[in-house]
C-alpha cells in the first residue's frame, strides 16, 4: 500500500514496528539514525516517516528540519520525552503528530492510517460539497447526516450528531455545557446533572483515536468544550 | 512657577482689600443699627451721634469761658493766650456749627453766637462749673464745613441715604473674601510634608487664632472710641478708618495663614492626625508600646524590680549611716545603673523578637546588632550566622530536590525505551497462535504488569514534579460546578460499571476559581479513579461543593470496599501507600500524593477523613 520509513536507534522497536506495519500491508524501510533516514528518503519514494528524537549521529529534530526543506511527507515523532514543551517543539518544527513511548500499537496504527489517508487523498478528489464540513479528516455531511473519520463511517445518535454539528459549525468557539444544552435540547432549564458531559464523552469515544488525548473535541476544564 | 507666585500675590491682595471693605462696611452698618439710623423719619439731628459729638464741645467751651472771665485752670499746659486764640477761632460762627450758650436763671451769661432757627437743641446743667450753669447747645438745620459736626453729618447722611450701597459692599466683599480664601486654600500645599506650623495641634491653632482675632478687634474698637472722643477735629473719622484698615490687614493675614494651614492638612489627609486628641493618643500609644516592650521580657522586668528595691533599701541604709550626706552621689550612680539595665532589656527584647520570627521560618532578615555591645553583640552575631546557615541549607535542599526531579525524569526516559519493546513484543506474542493455555496466561500477566510499569513511570515523574513545584501553572478562570459536571460526565461509564451512583450537591451558587484547568482535572481524575477502584459496589458517591469565606470546598465521600480503620489518615498521602496492603489492584499508589501536591501548588489544601468505612476527601481552594 504505502512505503513507511521507520527511524529508531533501538533495533527491537524498529523490528516490532515493521511487523505491525507489514501486517497492515505497508512496505517498511528501517533506519537507525537521522543520516541513514535522509539517505533512504533520497533513494525511495516514502509516504510516511516515523521518527525517534534521541538518536546517535543525527537526532530526529535535525533530521526533520533537513527533511522539511524539500519534502511534504507526513512525519510522526516517536519519543520517550513526554513533556508538553517537547511536544510543542516537535509540532512547531513541522511534525504532523507526536506519539510518546511506550505507545499503544493499536493507537499508533490508527494514527498512521489517518495521516496516510489524508496525505494520499490530498489533491485527489478536491471537489467539496457545500453541505460538507471537513476538519482534519473528520467530515460531516449535513445533507445525508453522516459522519466519517479518515473515511470510516461513524455511527452517532441524533443528540451526539447535533452536539458535533454545533461545535463543528462554530470552530474555535468555546461552549459551556449550559449553552450546549440549550442549543441542542432547545430547553433552557438545566440542572446540576451531567447529561452533556456524558454525551460528549461518548462522542469522543467514537470519533477520537485516543479519547484521553482528543484531537477534535477539546475539553477546556471548568469552562466547556470546543473544536479547534 | 512665576505665574503661580503672581496668582498667589493677587489673591492675597484681593483678600486684604475685601477684608478692609468688609470691616468698614460692617462697622458702618453695626453703628447704623445701634443708632437707629434706618428708620425713614430719622435725621442726623435726632441721632445719638449728633448728641455725642455736640457734648464733646462742652469741656473746651467751659475752658474758653473761664479764660474770658479771667480764671485759668491750665488743663492742657498751653499758655492762656494760645488757648484763647485757638478757642476764638474754633468757636467762631464760620468754624463752628454749634451755638453754645451758658445760662444762669434764664439769663445768657456767655455765648459764641445765637441761633434763631435750630434743628437740634440740648439743655443741661453742667457739673464741671461752680456755681452751676445751664448749657444750651443748638445746631442750625444747614450745617457748613469747618468742624466735626459737619464731618459726622456728612458721614451719617451717607450711611443713611446709601445704606443699600453699604449692604451691597458688605455682601460683595464677603463673597470676594470667601472666593479669595478658597482659591488660596486650593493653591496651598498638597504635596510633600507638613511644616512645623502645620503640625501644631489643630485645637491650639484655632484657639490662638480666634483669641488673637478677638483681641485685635477689641483693641481696634477701643482705639476707635478713644480716637473719636479725644480728637476734636474733623480728622477723627480718618483715624477710625486707619484703625479699621490696620485691623483688617492683620486679621485677614491671620485668617489666610489659618485657612491655608487647614487646607494643607486636609490635602495631606493629616487633618485628624494634627488634632490635639490625636497627639495625646499617639503619645499614650507610644508610652503603652514602650511598656509592652519592657514587659515582653517579664522575668527580666521582675529581676530589675527586685534590683531596684534592693538599691532603694541600700540607699536608705546608707542615708541613715551617713546622715544623708553621700546619698545624692549614690543616687546618681544608681540612676545610671538602672538606665544600663533598661538598655539591656530593650536589646534582649529585640533578640527575642527576631528569634520568634526565626522559629516561624523567616530567615530572610538579619538582626541589627550595630548598637549593641559586648556579649550581646556576640550573641547577635551568633544568631545571624545560624540564620545564614539555615538559609544556605534551604537553598541547597531546594537545589537537590530539583536535581532529584531531573534524575527521575531522565531515568524514566531511559526506562521507557526498553519498556516500549516489552509492550510491543508482548502484544505481538498475544497475536501469535499459541496452543499452550498456560503460555497464554503468562502472556496476560506480562501484558498487565508491563502496562502497570508504564503507568508507574508516568506517575513517578508527575509526582516528583508536583511535589517540588517544578510545574508552571497556566491559570484560567474555572467554573467549579462546570468542572465537576465535566468530570462526573467523563466518569459516568466507569461509575456505572461498578454500579456507583454519583450524587452532586452544588451549594456554591456559581463560583469561579483561578486555576490551571488541566491540573485540576488531574486532581479530580486521580480522586475519581480512586473512587472507582476502592468503592463498594452499589453504593452512592457524594460530591459536594461549598463556598466558605474566601475558599471553595470540594468534597468527595464514598464507602470503601476494604476496611479502612487500620490505616492512618496521614499515611494514605504518602507515596506508594494504598488502602489494600496486598497491592493487588491496579494503580501506582501515587494518586493521592500527586493530587495533594497539585492542590498545594494552587495554594489550597487537601484533607482526608476516615470514619469507619466512610472515606471522605476535602479540597479547599482559594477563590480569586
Amino acid at each position: 500500500m504505502a512505503t513507511i520509513l521507520v527511524c529508531d536507534d533501538e533495533l527491537d522497536i524498529g523490528s516490532a514496528l515493521k511487523i505491525y506495519l507489514t501486517s497492515e500491508g505497508h512496505d517498511v524501510l528501517l533506519a537507525q539514525d537521522g543520516r541513514e533516514a535522509l539517505r533512504l528518503l533520497e533513494e525511495n519514494e516514502v509516504h510516511l516517516v516515523l521518527l525517534d528524537i534521541m538518536m546517535p549521529k543525527m537526532d530526529g529534530i535535525t533530521a526533520l528540519t533537513k527533511l522539511r526543506e524539500t519534502r511534504n511527507v507526513p512525519v510522526i515523532f516517536l519519543s520517550a520525552k513526554s513533556e508538553d514543551t517537547d511536544k510543542v517543539l516537535g509540532l512547531n518544527l513541522g511534525a504532523d503528530d507526536y506519539i510518546t513511548k511506550p505507545f499503544n500499537p493499536v493507537e499508533l496504527l490508527a494514527r498512521v492510517r489517518s495521516h496516510l489517508r489524508r496525505y494520499m487523498s490530498l489533491g485527489g478528489n478536491g471537489e467539496k460539497k457545500p453541505s460538507v464540513i471537513e476538519i482534519m479528516g473528520l467530515t460531516i455531511d449535513k445533507a445525508q447526516h453522516t459522519v466519517t473519520v479518515d473515511g470510516n463511517d461513524i455511527r452517532l445518535t441524533p443528540t451526539e450528531y447535533e452536539i458535533l454539528l454545533l461545535l463543528a459549525e462554530n470552530r474555535g468557539k468555546l461552549f459551556s455545557t449550559k449553552e450546549i444544552y440549550s442549543r441542542v435540547w432547545n430547553e433552557s432549564v438545566y440542572g446540576a446533572d451531567n447529561t452533556v458531559a456524558v454525551h460528549i464523552r461518548h462522542l469522543r469515544e467514537k470519533i477520537e483515536i485516543d479519547p484521553a488525548n482528543p484531537t477534535y473535541i477539546k475539553v477546556i476544564w471548568g469552562q466547556g468544550y470546543k473544536i479547534v | 512657577m512665576k505665574k503661580l507666585w503672581m496668582k498667589k500675590l493677587g489673591l492675597i491682595l484681593l483678600v486684604i482689600v475685601s477684608t478692609i471693605l468688609f470691616a468698614a462696611s460692617a462697622t458702618g452698618l453695626i453703628y447704623g443699627v445701634y443708632d437707629d439710623m434706618f428708620k425713614s423719619n430719622k435725621t442726623f439731628f435726632g441721632s445719638l451721634l449728633c448728641e455725642g459729638v455736640a457734648d464733646t464741645y462742652e469741656e473746651d467751651f467751659l475752658d474758653y469761658y473761664n479764660l474770658i472771665t479771667g480764671y485759668d485752670n491750665n488743663i492742657s499746659g498751653e499758655s492762656a493766650e494760645v488757648r484763647l486764640k485757638r478757642y476764638e477761632k474754633m468757636f467762631s460762627k464760620e468754624n463752628c456749627n454749634v451755638s453754645i450758650s451758658l445760662m444762669r436763671a434764664d439769663e445768657v451769661i456767655f455765648s459764641n453766637f445765637e441761633l434763631e432757627k435750630y434743628s437740634y437743641e440740648s439743655k443741661y446743667l453742667s457739673y464741671s462749673t461752680y456755681p452751676r450753669v445751664t448749657i444750651v447747645m443748638r445746631i442750625a438745620p444747614e450745617v457748613h464745613p469747618g468742624d466735626m459736626i459737619y464731618t459726622y453729618y456728612k458721614l451719617w447722611s451717607f450711611l443713611h441715604d446709601y445704606s443699600f450701597l453699604v449692604i451691597t459692599a458688605l455682601v460683595v466683599s464677603l463673597a470676594a473674601m470667601i472666593y479669595g480664601f478658597c482659591k488660596l486654600c486650593k493653591l496651598a500645599g498638597g504635596k510633600g510634608r507638613l511644616s512645623l506650623f502645620d503640625r501644631i495641634p489643630f485645637l491650639i491653632t484655632s484657639g490662638v487664632f480666634v483669641g488673637s482675632i478677638g483681641i485685635i478687634i477689641y483693641i481696634c474698637q477701643v482705639l476707635c472710641v478713644e480716637l473719636s472722643y479725644r480728637t476734636m477735629d474733623a480728622k477723627a473719622p480718618l483715624y477710625i478708618l486707619g484703625a479699621v484698615i490696620l485691623t483688617s490687614v492683620i486679621v485677614s493675614a491671620l485668617l489666610m495663614l489659618y485657612f491655608t494651614s487647614i487646607s494643607r492638612r486636609a490635602k495631606l489627609k493629616m487633618l485628624l492626625k494634627t488634632t490635639l486628641l490625636y497627639y495625646v493618643f499617639t503619645f499614650l500609644r507610644n508610652l503603652f508600646n514602650l511598656g509592652v516592650k519592657l514587659t515582653e521580657n517579664v522575668s527580666g522586668v521582675l529581676k530589675s524590680i527586685a534590683l531596684v528595691v534592693l538599691l532603694v533599701l541600700g540607699d536608705i541604709l546608707l542615708a541613715i549611716a551617713s546622715d544623708g550626706e553621700i546619698t545624692l552621689f549614690v543616687f546618681l550612680i544608681h540612676v545610671i545603673f538602672l538606665l544600663v539595665l533598661l538598655y539591656f532589656l530593650l536589646c534582649l527584647g529585640a533578640i527575642k523578637k527576631k528569634l520568634q520570627s526565626f522559629s516561624k521560618g523567616d530567615f530572610t532578615k538579619k538582626l541589627d546588632g550595630d548598637n549593641m555591645f559586648g556579649s550581646l553583640r556576640r550573641c547577635v552575631d551568633d544568631i545571624n550566622s545560624i540564620s545564614d546557615g539555615v538559609q544556605a541549607e534551604v537553598v541547597r535542599r531546594m537545589k537537590s530536590e530539583r536535581m532529584k526531579t531531573e534524575l527521575i525524569t531522565n531515568v524514566s526516559h531511559d526506562i521507557k525505551t526498553p519498556l516500549t519493546s516489552i509492550i510491543n513484543y508482548v502484544d505481538l506474542l498475544k497475536k501469535e497462535e499459541l496452543e499452550n493455555e498456560t503460555a497464554k496466561e503468562y502472556i496476560e500477566v506480562l501484558d498487565r504488569q508491563s502496562q502497570r510499569l508504564k503507568k508507574l513511570t508516568d506517575d513517578l515523574v508527575e509526582a516528583s514534579k508536583a511535589q517540588t513545584g517544578c510545574l508552571t501553572l497556566n491559570r484560567t478562570p474555572i467554573d467549579i460546578s462546570e468542572l465537576l459536571k465535566q468530570v462526573v460526565g467523563e466518569y459516568s461509564e466507569r461509575l456505572s460499571e461498578k454500579d456507583l451512583n454519583p450524587i452532586v450537591e452544588d451549594d456554591t451558587g456559581g463560583v469561579t476559581l483561578n486555576a490551571d484547568g488541566r491540573l485540576m482535572w488531574r486532581v479530580l481524575d486521580n480522586l475519581f479513579s480512586n473512587v472507582c477502584k476502592y468503592s463498594l459496589e452499589g453504593t452512592r458517591v457524594y460530591i459536594g461543593m461549598k463556598k466558605i469565606d474566601e475558599m471553595c470546598e470540594i468534597s468527595i465521600t464514598n464507602y470503601s470496599k476494604y476496611p479502612l480503620s487500620t490505616i492512618d489518615e496521614d499515611e494514605l498521602f504518602e507515596r506508594f501507600v494504598r488502602g489494600d496492603a496486598s497491592r493487588n489492584t491496579e494503580g501506582s499508589g501515587l494518586g493521592l500524593s500527586i493530587a495533594r501536591s497539585l492542590v498545594e501548588l494552587h495554594e489550597g489544601n487537601m484533607e482526608l477523613k476516615i470514619d469507619s468505612d466512610l472515606f471522605k476527601i476535602k479540597i479547599m481552594l482559594p477563590l480569586i
